[in-house]
């Protein structure tokens, strides 16, 4: 058993990222008196941000130098700064828009009605199933959809023309999103949005926000989301910040090799639908 | 496609506790409740004290009631840390809708059309109801974009030659909402969801998946809100009689706001002496000493994931060769999360684990031992054993009693407030 964490050679990440398996001590080494934060800790799990705060309380620790959180409010905080708009629609509001989209004739009920073969209308919980787990997958960046649309040619038919409409589809419903709301389709949209501001400013967005912030940690996933690789990947590259991935016992090792590949898109934060 | 090609096979080395690992099994599910429950009391009674002891499950919703039942006869008080998050519920967000319209003087249609999105339904429901979306989004359309009272809609919507008979009822409805009493505050909103429960439930139960996964979630906030409208009433009630609030919506939606966020079984007092009940996902970096695991069955943990990208497509970028390197990965797709939710549980304990499984489901049918205990060396707990463990003056079975500490006097080790 991994009693405690390790940290794992990862040439190929870049740099300042740094991947750690199983445990979370060196996390909790941290820990030190401060006025100031000096760590971002990214924990989308509610439960596992308090989870570390009892770790630290029980081992005397002080909590002084952390910042727990989790990846929207981080967007949020960092747009705020900068003085751009932060509201973004949550799941519930997103259901109702896509019912109301979806009963139109428009690109995005043509294309999910090919593709899944009944009234879109009444399809709402699959189709926000298909716009996450691409999201999770590309972060509809251009290289990672291209990526994506190449990974679908290779694949047997329908198979192919199948998929192709639902990222069709998909695509056309964030854009439909986007018309409708002033607020942001989604919290990874937040992040894709406060990810560009990083880049244009120039890091300048992030070191306003988090002055004193030295690392920023992603901690408790199962599956680390391109959203947050490219959040990451802006911050370490435009910031004197580093970053640490502390991934799970059955998923960290294989995620550790996995992800390097998908580190380091240009611009991350871009996307293919403006 | 090959079948677990090594290059996405998730480790199994970290299964592998460095404390020992007693497995129980019974016939039904009540019966496994029963039995964790009763380890829970015998590891007390030698001594243990309860905030050393949690029980897991990979998914509570199908535990939640025979371990409330289990501890309530073994004398235990449980707290369930549930997953639910009532402020992302529909019908949450329809009482807050209604609430912020009636305390609203002059609405505009958004304000006055957003309770009818959320699925408002009139109490003696005779037409299509909720709305249909077309039918909503027309009306949104031809209404003009001011604010006004909400007597002037009522009228404006009287005259107009177009008005859909089930919107004019609607906010007729809304122009005889009476002003906001303690009594009438729970009436309004208990209405509401009784009406939500007798006509969007069965809707919902009939357009869902076989899993009935979104007919459990709003089951489940219906019992919820239920709850809510009752703490609402009284909290209402206390601070209008201690000059706290006035009668007002706004107030009735704050409490709604702030009553809601609460966990539920959240600790009032560190020191409540309740048992932890969790779902696998929430255990991620807790020690505690004694960890017991319920519902190692096949299906149940691990579970199939349900995707919309078709497996062959999975397991490309799984895998990630060529383009699909760029891709990032979901290890859901291939059992990644149950890995790592076992492997965080068992990870978790300090002294012993006792994982309990059940043989037959509801419908007799046979249940399977879960796989992700192939790779750990458990202690079966013969039937003579269980048979005490189940008795009313039960013993500890002898797999067990090792990870109780030599000289009895058991130092916490537990993370919890203290």
């Amino acid at each position: 058993m991994r009693a405690s964490s390790e940290v794992v050679d990862s040439e190929a990440f870049p740099e300042p990222v740094i991947v750690h398996v199983g445990g979370v001590e060196l996390l909790l080494e941290w820990a030190e008196h401060a006025s100031t934060v000096s760590n971002v800790v990214i924990a989308p799990v509610e439960l596992h941000r308090r989870n570390l705060k009892l770790r630290l309380t029980k081992a005397n620790l002080p909590l002084d130098g952390f910042a727990f959180t989790g990846p929207s409010a981080v967007a949020s905080h960092v747009l705020e700064t900068a003085g751009k708009p932060t509201k973004a629609l949550d799941r519930v509001d997103r259901l109702a828009l896509l019912g109301d989209i979806l009963s139109g004739e428009n690109e995005p009920t043509e294309c999910f009605r090919l593709v899944l073969g009944k009234d879109p209308a009444q399809s709402g919980n699959a189709i926000e199933q298909a716009r996450r787990e691409l999201e999770v997958t590309t972060n509809y960046h251009p290289a990672r959809v291209r990526s994506f649309r190449q990974a679908v040619e290779s694949a047997s038919s329908p198979i192919d023309v199948d998929v192709d409409d639902l990222l069709d589809g998909t695509l056309a419903v964030e854009r439909a999103l986007r018309c409708r709301s002033k607020k942001a389709p989604s919290d990874g949209e937040l992040v894709r949005r406060a990810t560009r501001t990083i880049i244009d400013t120039g890091g300048a967005a992030w070191n306003n926000t988090y002055p004193s912030v030295e690392r920023i940690a992603l901690v408790g996933l199962s599956t680390v989301p391109a959203t947050l690789v490219d959040l990451l990947t802006a911050v370490t590259s435009r910031c004197d910040v580093e970053a640490h991935l502390f991934l799970r016992g059955g998923t960290g090792l294989f995620l550790e090799q996995r992800l390097a590949d998908v580190w380091g898109v240009p611009n991350p934060g871009r996307v293919v639908v403006t | 496609m090959t079948d677990t090609p090594s290059a996405i096979r998730f480790d199994a080395s970290n299964v592998d506790p460095d404390v020992p690992v007693a497995e129980v099994e019974v016939t039904t599910r009540y019966q496994e409740a029963r039995a964790a429950m009763a380890v829970v009391a015998t590891l007390r009674e030698h001594g243990v004290p309860v905030r050393d002891i949690v029980v897991v499950a990979r998914n509570l919703d199908g535990y939640e009631e025979p371990l409330t039942r289990a501890a309530i006869r073994q004398g235990v008080t449980p707290v369930f840390w549930t997953q639910i998050d009532l402020v992302e519920t529909e019908l949450y967000r329809l009482i807050v809708s209604l609430c912020e319209l009636f305390g609203d003087a002059e609405p505009d249609s958004e304000v006055l059309l957003r309770p009818l999105e959320l699925g408002w339904t009139p109490n003696e429901a005779t037409d299509e109801w909720p709305l249909p979306a077309e039918m909503l989004a027309e009306t949104s359309h031809r209404l003009p974009g001011d604010s006004r009272p909400i007597h002037a809609w009522n009228s404006l919507l009287d005259e107009a030659r177009w008005t859909d008979r089930r919107v004019s009822e609607y906010v007729e409805w809304v122009a005889n909402t009476p002003e906001p009493t303690p009594t009438t505050v729970a009436a309004v909103l208990g209405g509401v969801v009784e009406s939500y429960r007798k006509s969007v439930l069965s809707d919902r139960q009939a357009a869902d998946s076989p899993a009935l996964l979104e007919t459990e979630t709003a089951a489940r906030a219906t019992v919820r809100m239920e709850t809510l409208v009752e703490q609402v009433e009284s909290k209402y009630n206390q601070r209008l009689s201690d000059g706290w609030t006035n009668e007002s919506w706004t107030a009735v939606q704050g409490m709604c706001e702030s009553l809601a966020r609460q966990r539920p079984g959240r600790r009032e007092h560190a020191n409540a002496r309740a048992l932890d009940i969790l779902e696998a996902n929430d255990i991620w970096a807790r020690e505690i000493p004694y960890v017991v695991i319920v519902g190692l069955v096949d299906g149940e943990w691990p579970i199939r994931t349900e995707s919309t990208i078709p497996p062959e497509l999975q397991h490309t970028i799984l895998v990630g060769d060529g383009p699909a390197g760029r891709l990032a990965p979901r290890t859901a797709w291939h059992g990644g999360r149950d890995r790592d939710q076992i492997c965080d549980t068992i990870a978790a304990a300090t002294r012993g684990i006792i994982a309990t499984r059940h043989a037959l489901d509801v419908d007799e049918n046979r249940q399977f031992r879960s796989p992700l205990l192939d790779h750990l060396d458990t202690e079966l707990i013969d039937r003579a054993a269980r048979q005490q463990l189940l008795n009313t003056d039960r013993a500890l079975p002898k797999q067990i009693e090792p990870m109780l500490p030599d000289d009895g006097s058991e130092i916490s080790g537990s993370d919890l407030d203290e």
